[in-house]
């Protein structure tokens, strides 16, 4: 998961800045990115495991498509919707392209990112889960969840549930949540 | 430093049509000049100092400085922006610090320009307070500040107390005054607002609505402070108002805001003879 959601964090977040800085390339991919994002992250996982086999290769494929659109989507748009004033005030002040972009226009971006982050996280753990339980081989909590459902223990798999449910709670608490509340201070933003 | 517009034209082209903003302008801001430039909304004002800061080309003409065309935007001609434009995610002092890092300014020498120009705006206190945290004064400060930083050869002002109350501008005016008799920077000061231009300015320039046209420039040799209600003062803002009643006519005229017209009393007309016939 973790390598999983490193790929998202660089690909996503690095696509987004391409796509939102390069007109043409947002017009050429922008409706993939979109296409991307509207998949939902299971339906990657036969193709997964047709690539990769039934390995640990195949989670993390399918975490990162599943992923990835998201992240792409929201840091494109945040890059996008830089304040033009802010841009305008900077060139006075004799910045430069890429100066430009580092300082002015993806700080601006950051509250979105951390938006598409966050959803990403969420979107994510779904796939993780998904593409254990299908892929199966290998140790994880899907797999553990597979194999007290072949028991048909229910009051194992509630908990197994449970389990699941608190951890992608318990990220999204500690760590999104305090990053949230955190830029919001910083940007000024409700 | 002087800024020359020679034959100035802007044409903004929308879905085909063209409009003429700017029209034929020919004026020179002198050193250490402090002009104000008076119009009515939508009559292009913003867009002669977006020209002037090099943020956009004109479409005819030449904009000369120290009598050498301009290329681009500069730091020798920094703007204060209506909305004062701070960074929100930097605090004041790395507001006030933006330019110099971007000219690669070492940290040590940012900071004493920072502390320098922060005190002259009275905000030492607020160093490290983000913007949101500030009133509206105190953001427009804070860029005042920012502009001076990057030590500007001329000061370009749009409309910047535009969105305070009263009494905020009024202090901001005695601070504007206050800084540029001790930096004797030049300030080109663009505003709606004829008290205001005529407060500040040692020159005021009115300018037409669309097309813009510089009308007539008015020289004001009054002492500094001036008062508002100064009745010196009081005669020549009468002047400028009659002159640009004509052109608030036409803006009105232009967005099918005809029938105010007919209702308001011309409060600005100058045979109303007010007080003479004590």
């Amino acid at each position: 998961m973790l390598i999983g959601f490193a790929g998202v964090f660089i690909l996503g977040i690095g696509a987004g800045f391409l796509l939102g800085h390069y007109r043409w390339l947002d017009e050429l991919f922008g409706t993939l990115a979109m296409a991307l994002h509207a998949m939902p992250g299971a339906a990657w996982v036969p193709l997964a495991i047709l690539l990769f086999g039934l390995n640990e290769a195949a989670v993390i494929f399918t975490i990162l498509l599943g992923a990835t659109g998201i992240v792409m989507v929201n840091t494109s748009s945040g890059i996008k919707e830089a304040p033009v004033l802010l841009i305008r005030a900077a060139r006075t002040m004799g910045a430069r392209g890429t100066q430009i972009f580092w300082h002015v226009v993806v700080p601006s971006a950051i509250p979105r990112i951390v938006d598409g982050l966050r959803l990403a996280w969420a979107f994510g753990w779904r796939a993780l889960m998904a593409g254990e339980l299908m892929i199966g081989s290998m140790r994880g909590m899907g797999e553990v969840l597979n194999r007290v459902a072949k028991a048909r223990d229910l009051y194992q798999i509630l908990a197994f549930m449970a389990i699941i449910a608190v951890i992608s709670l318990a990220v999204d608490h500690f760590v999104f949540r305090r990053l949230e509340s955190f830029i919001r201070l910083r940007w000024g933003t409700a | 430093m002087s800024v020359t517009l020679d034959h100035v034209s802007k044409k903004f082209s929308h879905n085909g049509s063209s409009i003429n903003v700017l029209e034929d302008l020919n004026f020179t801001i002198e050193e250490g000049e402090f002009i104000c430039l008076v119009g009515p909304s939508g009559c292009g004002k913003s867009t002669l100092i977006n020209l002037i800061a090099g943020l956009e080309r004109p479409s005819a003409g030449r904009l000369l400085i120290d009598g050498v065309p301009a290329a681009g935007p500069g730091r020798d001609r920094v703007v204060v922006f209506q909305e004062a434009a701070l960074f929100p995610w930097l605090t004041v002092r790395h507001n006030v610090e933006f330019g110099l890092k971007m000219l690669g300014v070492p940290a040590e020498e940012r900071q004493a320009k920072s502390a320098e120009y922060l005190k002259m705006v009275h905000l030492s206190r607020f160093a490290n307070f983000y913007p949101h945290q500030l009133s509206g004064g105190m953001k427009q400060r804070v860029a005042i500040a920012r502009a001076l930083a990057m030590d500007p050869k001329i000061l370009l002002m749009d409309e910047p107390f535009a969105a305070l109350d009263a009494q905020t501008r009024h202090l901001l005016h005695e601070e504007l005054l206050e800084i540029w008799q001790e930096t004797h920077k030049t300030i080109f000061f663009v505003t709606h607002n004829v008290r205001e231009a005529t407060v500040l300015g040692d020159k005021v320039l009115t300018i037409s609505a669309r097309p813009g046209r510089i009308k007539r420039g008015y020289a004001i040799h009054l002492p500094r402070p001036r008062r508002e209600s100064d009745p010196h003062l009081i005669v020549i803002q009468q002047r400028i108002l009659v002159g640009l009643q004509e052109e608030i006519a036409k803006v009105v005229k232009d967005e099918d805001m005809d029938y105010l017209v007919k209702k308001s009393h011309p409060v600005d007309s100058p045979d109303r003879g007010v007080g003479s016939s004590l």
